[in-house]
């Protein structure tokens, strides 16, 4: 069907404008600098962060894609009974316990890496999907009721835009822990690169240690404002009645 | 006289809802025994919470969880009632035009038809500069034009209205029963309305059925005998209106 769409002016200021440039600027001459005054070259540094952003985006797509998935499967009715308990145990199981045994099976390896990548991930997007899909109104079933709103239609229509603020809130969180999860992994697992693999390097030499958990601040600060803040503002705004 | 016919047949229909956390069962519905006709304006009024908008949807298939018997004409098909809920219950993530499209959307319609019918819909109740707007956009009587012309663009024989003008001002909520008239008697559909103004079933009702406080049940059903257009100040309109207020108990 046609599709209208509202077109909503993301820079509101040239100051707005100016200061999303600088949340791109910033990190990366910061990552110069730390190149400059360091031993660590650049061409480490990059290598190092693109191998664990990747790692972190392959997990965070599996992990929305299946807890989008299981929320909507188990959020209402008698499954959620058995599934929302079981759910709770799963994600109260400590993963870190795991790794050993896992690296010992599996061996170190990127699949392993984005295994518990997803499964710390998972919980906080499937939870608050969850959440999401128990707040949506009475009246807002009974109107997907009432005009026989049926399968791919009912997610398409209903479903899924109710759920998105709640995907929204649990990728924030989800990613958040990601992270933490990320580098600690990568230390457990020993890779050869990713950021485990440089705070392992340089474990020994505080400053340099300090810049890469200011480097890693400042870019997890710079996605933030620069995707998350937008896209919760735009989504919240979208649920507006 | 030809007897008219009976679109849904309600037959000693009882209701009882379970209260959460508390040992206890709340009767809403006692022995609702009414026939909805076809063509007809029929009002269902009672104080509030006497269990007329559990009655409404139990008659439009959103309630399931009841005792007694409820008979739809084999004319009668799901995709034959709408229902206009009390605070219009737009999706907020939908446009106007989307929204008025969802029950077309749902049927797997015809998008250049959708398109044709939803324009209708939308221009017959003055939303056509408001089509791409958002509901958070709208005031509160727009939003509800939205709720009807999505209810109609189906072109359904039978509209449920949950008290659908009761958030709205006056001025806004006279002009909106105005259209409603005027759109019922050029679709020749059947519509069932719940209110609790006395004043509002007489001015739109074939028949009113005055239901008593919870547990609900039919203390009378009134077939309005004043002529349409009706104006609501004049000594027959207030001597009926006075009538329905004595039967309604608070």
């Amino acid at each position: 069907m046609t599709r209208h769409h509202t077109h909503t002016a993301i820079y509101q200021s040239r100051l707005h404008l100016l200061i999303t440039f600088l949340f791109i600027i910033v990190p990366i001459l910061f990552l110069l600098l730390f190149a400059q005054f360091t031993s660590v070259t650049l061409g480490d540094l990059t290598v190092d962060f693109t191998t664990s952003i990747i790692r972190l985006c392959v997990a965070y797509f599996i992990a929305v894609v299946l807890a989008w998935a299981l929320a909507l499967a188990f959020s209402t009715g008698k499954r959620s009974h058995i599934a929302l308990p079981a759910f709770d145990l799963m994600q109260s199981f400590p993963t870190f316990a795991l790794v050993p045994l896992a690296v010992l099976t599996l061996g170190a390896t990127n699949d392993t890496i984005i295994f518990f990548l997803v499964i710390t991930i998972i919980w906080p997007i499937l939870f608050s999907t969850i959440n999401a899909l128990k707040l949506i109104k009475k009246e807002y079933w009974e109107v997907a009721d009432v005009y026989q709103l049926k399968g791919y239609k009912r997610l398409r229509y209903f479903l899924f835009p109710a759920s998105v603020p709640g995907v929204v809130t649990g990728s924030i969180i989800g990613l958040g822990e990601g992270w933490e999860a990320l580098v600690a992994t990568e230390i457990i697992m020993n890779t050869n690169f990713g950021l485990g693999n440089f705070f392992q390097t340089h474990s020994e030499q505080g400053f340099i240690t300090a810049l890469g958990i200011m480097s890693l601040m400042l870019i997890i600060f710079s996605i933030n404002r620069l995707i998350w803040t937008p896209v919760m503002l735009r989504v919240y705004h979208r649920m507006e009645e | 006289m030809k007897k008219p016919l009976s679109l849904i047949k309600i037959k000693k229909c009882n209701l009882e809802f379970k209260i959460p956390f508390r040992n206890t069962r709340l009767k809403v519905l006692h022995d609702i025994t009414v026939n909805v006709y076809k063509g007809e304006f029929l009002v269902f009024l009672g104080p509030s919470g006497s269990g007329k908008s559990t009655l409404l949807r139990i008659m439009s298939g959103l309630e399931k969880d009841f005792t007694g018997e409820v008979t739809y004409d084999k004319s009668v098909t799901p995709n034959d009632m709408s229902f206009i809920f009390q605070q219009s219950a737009l999706f907020p993530w939908l446009t106007v035009f989307q929204n008025i499209a969802l029950g077309l959307i749902a049927r797997g319609e015809d998008e250049i038809v959708i398109h044709k019918k939803v324009i209708t819909a939308a221009t017959d109740l003055g939303l056509g500069k408001f089509i791409h707007s958002f509901p958070h956009e709208l005031s509160g009587g727009m939003k509800q034009r939205v709720g009807i012309a999505r209810a109609l663009v189906t072109d359904p024989k039978i509209v449920f209205m949950d008290e659908p003008f009761s958030g709205l001002d006056s001025c806004t909520a006279t002009e909106l029963r105005k259209e409603l008239l005027r759109i019922w008697e050029e679709k020749n559909m059947t519509i069932v309305l719940v209110t609790h103004l006395a004043s509002e079933a007489v001015e739109l009702g074939d028949r009113i059925a005055v239901v008593s406080t919870r547990p609900a049940n039919i203390e009378k059903v009134i077939v309005n005998p004043l002529v349409r257009p009706r104006k609501n100040r004049t000594k027959p309109f207030y001597a009926l209106e006075d009538e329905i207020v004595g039967l309604v108990k608070p």
